[in-house]
């Protein structure tokens, strides 16, 4: 087998949190995109004997299609990926990133008889512990049963996908999502000795906007999950110093005013006089350790707490400045300079907007965490949020398996390399 | 049914990876500790006492705690205790690595090893002859001696590792910039190492190459992994 099908031949998958993005090299610039679920059929429901359904598990594009009742919907929809690591035995998550895994490669397998295997280059969380990489072998393996998928695969941390992406070779990638915020250094390789978790992402900033929209008399819209995610979107803010912020919003209440319609429904959301609390959102994600959030501590809003999840420890109310200092502090001191003055924030939860008459107040996320860092004596730092992040990690996934050389086999000890299949 | 372990089952996973097995369980009648497990991996002992919140309540717990575990020492060939993650501060690493104490720290979650144990090769040199007790006899101060020279060889080795790669980095720098100059001075088209191929071989009827291949050092990068 040569290079040059092993170019022809790249396929990049992202386990993402939310989104599952999957296609070969030839896609170009953009991959496909499904939501990372998957839907297990009721076989005596009427629908899925209707269409005569023989599969177990819908997952893709098609998967709306068999939607049943909401309270189907909980019990039957499996969202695996949610914190970035599937328990061992967790049956019914792993089903799902194996069908979802044959759907990718299926859609783009060609039919030729030249064809013998894609050269799979997956992309999990830095904090996936080294079973997870067990399974996703024995799931690529499993794809050859009918015919060969996969003549060769690899697994790759997301954080190194996002800096190859970028074309960064020394840089620190925060990679924040839904449930949780990794940390990682990288020199060439992801320095794995120094990376560091916290226990806080996009979820924690929901959990404290739907506090803010019961306080302005919203406690029923406080339970539609994805309506509490779009109003955070919408009027939540990043504070460039809170104190100051708050001040400001007090003292100009028209121009901090939050209001905000639902098109499609009748639903307006004002907050009116806690308009102000918009700056809190923000704030919490970067530093929950400010003494106003802990009235909401106080009245019931689970604080985030230190847990360990597989080999890695969360911490719950770490600063995302320290945190950072810390993780930078675990590599070589003459490197430390060089990952100050390339860091990369990576993840919709540094998508934090700012209207133009509240510049003075507040901030973008890249804007909010160098000031952070100056503040504790950082000097040098540059920061900078990544240029479409929902596929930077696919993109990372394909230049890897290009570039990595056919004879490079994978080593458990080093975590790199080709894993042949067929 | 979702079973909860007991710290006992959680402190001795931890050293699963290391050849351990448990070879016995004492949950009464242990001084300074609610329980205690020994542990071995054929060659070498490992005793841990394991104190739970309720001992750990008690004035003084702590220091009865570390007095009785240093008097095993002369049992075992490692010694360590194991407290809740909570009480962690109340106990200071340097003093129990000076005195070869492990630490464990356990939660619901797990298990960590904070301080390790130092191992005596007691056990391994009673069971050989005598003799081979003098040959194998290394004084603690050695020990220390040589772990801290081992700590320096790798710090230095970690430097040298990131000054080797930047120096390579630079090389390749400098490598690509002569590229482009030799380029410019002979007029001919040919691009640095792989582009050509790129543009071979992604998507055969687009001209255009995908923005994140092209003028990534990482393919130089990563193509030199052997």
């Amino acid at each position: 087998m040569s290079e040059e099908y092993k170019r022809e031949h790249v396929f990049g998958i992202d386990y993402g949190t939310s989104d599952f993005k999957y296609g070969p090299i030839t896609l170009g610039e953009v991959p496909e995109v499904v939501e990372n679920r998957g839907y297990f059929v009721d076989k005596e429901s009427l629908m899925s004997r209707l269409m005569d359904v023989r599969r177990e598990i819908i997952v893709g594009k098609e998967l709306p299609l068999f939607l049943e009742s909401r309270k189907s919907l909980a019990e039957r929809m499996v969202y695996p990926m949610r914190n970035g690591v599937i328990g061992k035995n967790d049956r019914r998550a792993w089903r799902v990133v194996e069908e979802l895994t044959r759907y990718a490669l299926e859609s783009f397998a060609p039919r030729d008889e030249e064809f013998d295997g894609f050269y799979l280059v997956a992309s999990v969380s830095m904090v996936a512990p080294r079973y997870m990489y067990e399974k996703f072998f024995e799931i690529f393996k499993r794809m050859n049963e009918e015919r060969t998928l996969v003549k060769a695969a690899t697994i790759i941390p997301q954080p190194l996908a996002v800096a190859i992406a970028h074309k960064i070779p020394t840089c620190v990638v925060v990679e924040s999502g839904h449930g949780n915020s990794q940390i990682c250094p990288i020199s060439m390789y992801p320095i794995r000795d120094a990376v560091l978790a916290l226990n806080r992402g996009g979820g924690s900033a929901n959990t404290l906007m739907a506090e803010i929209l019961k306080d302005a008399g919203y406690g029923d819209l406080a339970k539609e999950e994805s309506l509490v995610r779009r109003v955070k979107e919408e009027l939540g803010l990043l504070p460039r110093d809170l104190d100051s912020a708050i001040d400001y919003a007090k003292a100009n209440p028209e121009k901090v005013h939050g209001r905000l319609k639902i098109p499609g429904t009748r639903i307006v959301i004002d907050l009116g006089e806690h308009s102000w609390t918009r700056f809190l959102v923000g704030e919490y994600v970067f530093n929950p350790n400010h003494e106003i959030f802990q009235s909401y501590f106080t009245r019931g809003m689970p604080k985030p707490s230190d847990i360990k999840i597989g080999d890695t420890f969360f911490y719950g109310m770490m600063d995302m400045a320290d945190a950072i200092i810390e993780s930078v502090e675990k590599c070589p001191i003459e490197l430390q300079p060089h990952l100050y003055s390339k860091i990369l924030l990576s993840g919709g939860n540094f998508g934090w907007r700012v209207p133009e008459d509240l510049k003075e107040v507040a901030v973008t996320s890249d804007l909010k965490l160098s000031s952070m860092l100056r503040e504790k004596g950082i000097e040098d730092v540059e920061v900078k949020i990544t240029e479409e992040p929902r596929f930077s990690v696919w993109r990372g996934c394909i230049v890897y398996g290009y570039a990595v050389p056919i004879d490079y086999e994978w080593n458990w000890n080093r975590m790199e390399g080709w894993l042949y299949l067929a | 049914m979702h079973r909860r372990f007991k710290p006992e089952d959680l402190v001795a996973a931890i050293y699963e990876e290391e050849g351990f097995y448990e070879v016995e369980r004492r949950e009464e009648g242990i001084l300074g500790a609610s329980s205690r497990i020994v542990l071995s991996d054929g060659r070498r002992e490992l005793a841990v006492n394991i104190l739970d919140e309720d001992t750990l309540m008690v004035h003084g717990a702590i220091h009865d705690a570390l007095l009785q575990a240093e008097k095993l020492r002369e049992r075992y060939s490692g010694v360590a205790i194991a407290i809740p993650r909570r009480f962690r501060r109340a106990v200071d690493d340097g003093v129990l690595s000076m005195h070869g104490l492990g630490l464990i720290v356990y939660d619901m979650m797990g298990a960590e090893e904070v301080v390790p144990p130092r191992f005596s090769e007691r056990l391994e040199a009673v069971k050989s002859s005598n003799t081979a007790i003098e040959e194998k006899a290394v004084s603690v101060e050695e020990i220390v001696r040589i772990r801290s020279d081992i700590g320096r060889i790798l710090r230095m080795l970690e430097e040298l590792e990131a000054r080797l790669d930047r120096l390579e980095r630079a090389q390749r720098t400098l490598e690509i910039r002569v590229n482009r100059i030799e380029q410019r001075s002979s007029g001919v088209e040919v691009r640095v190492r792989e582009t050509p191929k790129i543009e071979e071989q992604v998507k055969p009827n687009s001209k255009k190459l995908p923005s994140y291949l092209v003028d990534n050092p990482w393919i130089d990068i990563l193509s030199r992994r052997e």
